[in-house]
């Protein structure tokens, strides 16, 4: 296995007596596109800037590409987009694009040619946004100019954190288009949101962050799968069950003969209980990262 | 990649440290025209006469400051000149605080920029502005001496130590101020602290020399150490003044510097 390009162990932070983050261990590898979610106040803009040394750990530690984050040659091999985006309103774009690539260090290898321009216009950014200053900047063409400097010079980790904000669903599907190549080339895209459809279309793992613990770390396909199932069965007419009272099946909505049942655990008590009635359909919803997502979510920790 | 960071501080700043140059120039020009016309008709003795004794006894040395050449050089201390000279100053000193306010020291930090070489750039702003200030005021006393055309006038040059004391005060106050600013969130509160400092100094620097129980306080005030009427009158010697300045400006940037590398942004 390839080392990892992000490792976090234990990592918490406390101001004060309030714990942000208590504990994260993560592990990324090159070519992965990683979904961190979690509501408002989870903690993820924290981890954030933990793994970026803009805040400091209370406990445990970081390392990017091997290096600790503090050392700016783990970080000449980043992109980053935060969520509070707070460019320089006084440059233009272009001198922002420009600014930022400046800042790379000397000899490191920068973007090919016609890289900067390829990724602007596939944003959206007319040559016309780039003149203009940024403080004249609609929300949206602000966070284009923002996605382009977190892209420009194909940096070997990509950390997004909410980079569809203000963001057009045309704009949208260019940015998960640029994350998907990132990550064809071998790149990693550590994608933060609290948007689940979003990172249900991008993402190959995902960690869900509640009150600052990671409750869950695994893949879509794993999450989906240990979610809870519903089943919706149809009965003839005047036919249907008064009451199901089998260990974890809930009936959650009752339609005339039409009932949605959520179901944990084993079906066949389940199966064996339709069998001896008159069914006329039954469908399976394919599960979502929402059932996963809400389970976790679930609970008296969880938030309001 | 520093240089992309001065770059972009110098840019910002162009305006203000352009318009203040000429500012401080044009100010220091009117100050020595005005003296020179107060000096051909004994002016300024006639003036100093009128003032009630606690303030003469204000006037850093009494004698040199009513002459031409005492006033040419009190325009190095005047309140107007030292207010557009800390503005400079203090405008480059709180832009990290600025910064950290906008979100922006966020996206330059989480580059390959180390915290050091960010305030490194911010620190040659502040350089820069307490070297343009008082080159500034040089310029002006040069052209306002050559178009007064005092017969006492003393040449530009005497000019240059109180010069240099300006300049070596100026930094003290940015140090001072680039510390108060690396552990502040917003520049709005790092302004404030930095001119309610400058201003603590400046008053315990005048009540030093009004009230006999406040002047052995006097040195502890950074202007205290500003003595550009003795300096070109007197000869006095700039360089206990201007060491004692730049220790102060050495410490507060170091802990700046410090300050800065620890903290959460």
């Amino acid at each position: 296995m390839p080392s990892p390009v992000l490792e976090a162990r234990d990592l918490a932070k406390s101001y004060g007596g309030t714990v942000a983050l208590d504990g994260l261990s993560l592990s990324l590898q090159p070519g992965e596109i990683f979904g961190f979610l979690g509501p408002n106040g989870a903690g993820k803009t924290t981890t954030i800037r933990l793994l970026l040394d803009l805040i400091r750990a209370t406990r445990g530690e970081v390392r990017l590409f091997g290096l600790p984050p503090r050392d700016p040659a783990a970080r000449a091999r980043v992109g980053y987009l935060p969520d509070l985006l707070g460019l320089d309103d006084r440059l233009t774009g272009r001198e922002t694009l420009a600014f930022f690539d400046a800042l790379r260090p000397k000899g490191a290898p920068g973007a090919k040619p016609g890289r900067v321009e390829e990724i602007c216009s596939r944003l959206g950014l007319a040559a016309r946004d780039l003149d203009r200053v940024v403080r004249s900047d609609s929300r949206g063409t602000k966070q284009k100019v923002g996605l382009a400097a977190a892209f420009q010079g194909d940096p070997e980790l990509l950390i997004l954190d909410e980079p569809t904000a203000g963001l057009d669903p045309l704009v949208r599907e260019a940015v998960f288009d640029l994350m998907r190549e990132a990550a064809r080339a071998g790149r990693t895209v550590f994608h933060s949101s609290h948007v689940l459809s979003e990172v249900d279309r991008t993402c190959t793992r995902v960690g869900i962050l509640r009150a600052g613990r990671l409750v869950a770390l695994d893949t879509i396909e794993a999450m989906r799968r240990s979610s809870v199932r519903r089943m919706v069965v149809r009965f003839e007419e005047g036919k249907s069950p008064g009451a199901i009272s089998l260990p974890g099946v809930t009936v959650v909505e009752r339609e005339g003969s039409r009932l949605v049942l959520s179901i944990t655990g084993d079906l066949h008590p389940l199966l064996g209980f339709l069998a001896e009635h008159a069914v006329t359909d039954v469908v399976f919803p394919e599960r979502d990262l929402d059932e996963a997502f809400a389970q976790h979510y679930r609970g008296p920790e969880a938030p309001a | 990649m520093i240089r992309a960071l001065v770059a972009r501080n110098l840019k910002h700043q162009r305006r203000l440290l352009l318009a203040g140059v000429a500012g401080l120039a044009a100010f220091e020009t009117l100050v020595c025209w005005a003296a020179a016309q107060f000096d051909r008709n004994a002016g300024l003795r006639t003036l100093m006469e009128l003032l009630p004794p606690s303030l003469q006894n204000l006037m850093p040395p009494e004698a040199s400051f009513v002459s031409f050449q005492g006033a040419v050089a009190f325009g190095f201390i005047h309140p107007v000149a030292l207010a557009i000279s800390f503005a400079l100053v203090l405008a480059a000193a709180t832009t990290p605080a600025a910064e950290h306010e906008s979100g922006f020291l966020d996206l330059v930090v989480a580059r390959p920029v180390s915290r050091t070489k960010y305030l490194a750039a911010t620190l040659l702003g502040v350089a820069r502005a307490a070297v343009a200030a008082p080159v500034a005021l040089l310029i002006g006393a040069a052209l306002g001496i050559a178009l007064a055309a005092s017969p006492t006038a003393l040449p530009w040059t005497a000019y240059v130590p109180g010069a240099l004391e300006l300049s070596a005060l100026l930094l003290a106050g940015g140090g001072l101020s680039l510390a108060l600013s690396a552990g502040a969130a917003r520049r709005g509160p790092a302004m404030a602290r930095s001119v309610a400092l400058l201003l603590a100094f400046f008053f315990l620097d005048f009540l030093a020399g009004i009230r006999p129980e406040v002047k052995p306080l006097g040195a502890l005030s950074l202007f205290h150490y500003l003595r550009p009427v003795a300096a070109a009158v007197h000869g006095e010697s700039p360089v206990t003044g201007c060491a004692a300045l730049l220790a102060v400006s050495a410490t507060a940037t170091a802990f700046a510097f410090a300050r800065f590398a620890r903290r959460d942004l």
